[in-house]
Formats: structure tokens, C-alpha cells, sequence
């Protein structure tokens, strides 16, 4: 059978978690696909944040297309802003906890991740989700993202933390990383 | 045992700059195909697929929405000798993912998708859907850059996905 799309690691919260670490990642594979459904305490709209082998020097860059309700957005950033420090955004926002957020409703975000065992080359990152709040109060966010890690090391791990400075995951948030290849 | 799916078929790295990037003899085991790509370009340019080495522009038509220069664009895109369906980055590493559905019926024209694109200022991201008119099997996918060149070490891998039974 292919060593193909392997299971390497899943954490599903019990409680709030201000970060989820997923460590001692092989080498095994090629690329490494990663889902997420995510909640956080933040009353509000915000993306997930990741950081590589637990770098959090300036080395991340994230170019953005994204809708929220309607219409389209284009950004661009740079680590070193809030808590997403030493990180590249992820697409998308997630369920938030606004008062309108309905319980039980999370945002859902697949990043892959190519040739992440290479010692040798910058990272990419490609990455797509979003959410909907189906109260009576309808918004939705949809986004896709470019990712940058200018470290050339093999990722050996990856740490995933709210965009929001003093935001945390809420308990039920889910993470699944795939090795592929 | 479950199927085995989402094989690695091929995998190639540039080793200096090259005009184009060609994956052939793709077998026709499989249903869809992923087609994972980075790295970096010479300069600005349309990044575009060819199928079977068909560069008839008429044969290729594309929706694409997305950002450049932090500014958000859409365009529907047609008579390029390829399917203009992906995105370039001169600085810093541009990763694509093109899914390619039923790519070995010969009964329909085929259908891809893709997103991805720069993760730096550098290059644009962009996300598409498009079409092949052609009813043929794709044996062979040629990557090209419209004015530009890939340079070293740009990365390309392609999976096949094989439907449950």
C-alpha cells in the first residue's frame, strides 16, 4: 500500500488553549496536509496564525484574497504584528464568539504545505476555508492564502495560535495533520 | 485493504533556469490528478498549464479572482496557448495546487481548479477554475511562463487520486 496521506498527528481540544503544537513530525513524507475546525473566545472575525519549528523571528509573509459578506479583499502582511508575531496567516476566519456566533458553529481552514521535509529551500504555504454564522445575524468569511517561511530547515513542527493577541482556541477545536507522498 | 489513493506519480526539480516544465507519460490509472508546484520566476508573467502540448488558445478558457499588488482583480481569461490558471512570485517561493477532475474521459472536456500563488509581495495569488475543450486523456501537462523563465530548484510533484468503488 502507498505511503500515502498517513495520519501523523490529531489534538481535539477539551478546554480553552491559547496554542495547539504538533511536534516530532517525520521526515517520511513530501508534502503535509493540515485541516483545522477552530473556534476562538475572540468577539469577533480573526484568522488562524502557524509558526515553523517554533521560529518566531520576522521570517513569515502572507498574501491574502478573501470576502467577508461580500465583495473582495485583497492583503498582505508581515510577521511581527499582534499575536501572529513570527507567524504567516492561515485562510480563513474562524468561528469567533460573538453573541451572534451560533454554539457549535466553527470555521474550517486546509493548508497545505509542499515539500515540507526539504533541508535545503523556503517554505510555502497554500491555504483555503472559512465559515458561516447561520443566527438569525448571517456572516461568513471566505479566504485564500499564500504563506512564506523563509527558514530552510526540514519543518519539524508546527505551532497554530488565534491571529488576536489574548484570544484563545475554544474547547472542540480540531487539528489534523496528513503526510502525502 | 483500503484503496490506495493520492499516489506520488512523479516528482521533478529544476536544476538551472528553464523555459518550460513538462510531466509526460502520466499513466491513466487514476481519476483525478493533484499537481503541487513551487518556487520562483524570472520575472512577471501568467503562469500557464498546457495539456497534451495543446497550445491552441481557443481550447482554454478560465475565471480567475485575485490580488496583486494588494488589489483585487477578476478576469476570465481565453486564448493563451495554455490554461492561464496559476501565478508567478519573483521573490520568495510561489506554491500552486491544481486539481485536475476525470483528466483520463474521453467523453467530457476537463475541468481543473486551482489556488495558490506568492506568499510574499512579490508575485500575485489567485484562485481559478477553468477548462480544456478537449475530450482527449491528458498524458502530459507542460508548464510555461507568458515573457518569463522558472528558475533553479523550482518543484513540481503530481499525485493521482483514484475513486472508491
Amino acid at each position: 500500500m502507498a505511503n500515502t496521506y498517513i495520519l501523523i498527528a490529531s489534538q481535539t481540544l477539551g478546554s480553552t488553549a491559547a496554542s495547539i503544537t504538533l511536534s516530532s513530525i517525520p521526515s517520511t513524507y513530501k508534502d503535509l496536509m493540515l485541516y483545522m475546525s477552530a473556534r476562538t473566545d475572540n468577539n469577533g472575525n480573526q484568522n488562524v496564525s502557524i509558526r515553523f519549528n517554533g521560529d518566531t523571528a520576522t521570517n513569515y509573509s502572507t498574501r491574502r484574497l478573501y470576502s467577508a459578506n461580500s465583495g473582495g479583499t485583497a492583503a498582505d502582511s508581515t510577521s511581527g504584528t499582534s499575536a501572529g508575531a513570527g507567524t504567516a496567516h492561515l485562510g480563513s476566519a474562524i468561528g469567533n464568539n460573538n453573541s451572534a456566533m451560533l454554539t457549535g458553529n466553527f470555521g474550517a481552514t486546509f493548508n497545505y504545505i509542499a515539500n515540507y521535509s526539504d533541508g535545503s529551500l523556503a517554505k510555502t504555504i497554500a491555504s483555503t476555508g472559512g465559515f458561516i454564522n447561520t443566527s438569525a445575524a448571517v456572516s461568513a468569511s471566505r479566504e485564500w492564502t499564500g504563506g512564506y517561511w523563509s527558514g530552510t530547515a526540514a519543518i519539524s513542527s508546527i505551532t497554530l495560535l488565534p491571529y488576536q493577541a489574548g484570544t484563545n482556541f475554544l474547547a472542540g477545536t480540531t487539528v489534523s495533520l496528513f503526510g502525502i507522498g | 485493504m483500503p484503496t490506495a489513493t493520492y499516489e506520488l506519480i512523479s516528482t521533478s526539480t529544476t536544476s538551472g533556469t528553464v523555459s518550460s516544465i513538462t510531466i509526460s507519460s502520466i499513466p491513466s490509472t487514476y481519476t483525478d490528478l493533484v499537481l503541487v508546484t513551487s518556487g520562483t520566476t524570472t520575472s512577471a508573467g501568467q503562469l500557464i498549464y498546457r495539456m497534451n502540448n495543446d497550445a491552441t488558445g481557443g481550447n482554454y478558457t478560465t475565471t480567475n479572482w485575485f490580488q496583486s499588488n494588494n488589489s483585487v482583480s477578476n478576469n476570465t481569461s481565453s486564448g493563451l496557448p495554455g490554461a492561464y490558471i496559476g501565478n508567478y512570485s519573483v521573490s520568495g517561493r510561489a506554491q500552486d495546487t491544481l486539481h485536475i477532475a476525470n483528466y483520463k474521459n474521453t467523453s467530457m472536456w476537463k475541468t481543473f481548479y486551482i489556488y495558490g500563488g506568492a506568499g510574499t509581495s512579490v508575485g500575485d495569488f489567485i484562485t481559478s477554475g477553468g477548462i480544456w475543450k478537449s475530450t482527449a486523456a491528458i498524458s502530459s501537462i507542460v508548464m510555461l511562463v507568458n515573457g518569463a523563465n522558472f528558475t533553479t530548484n523550482y518543484k513540481v510533484s503530481l499525485y493521482g487520486i483514484l475513486a472508491g468503488s
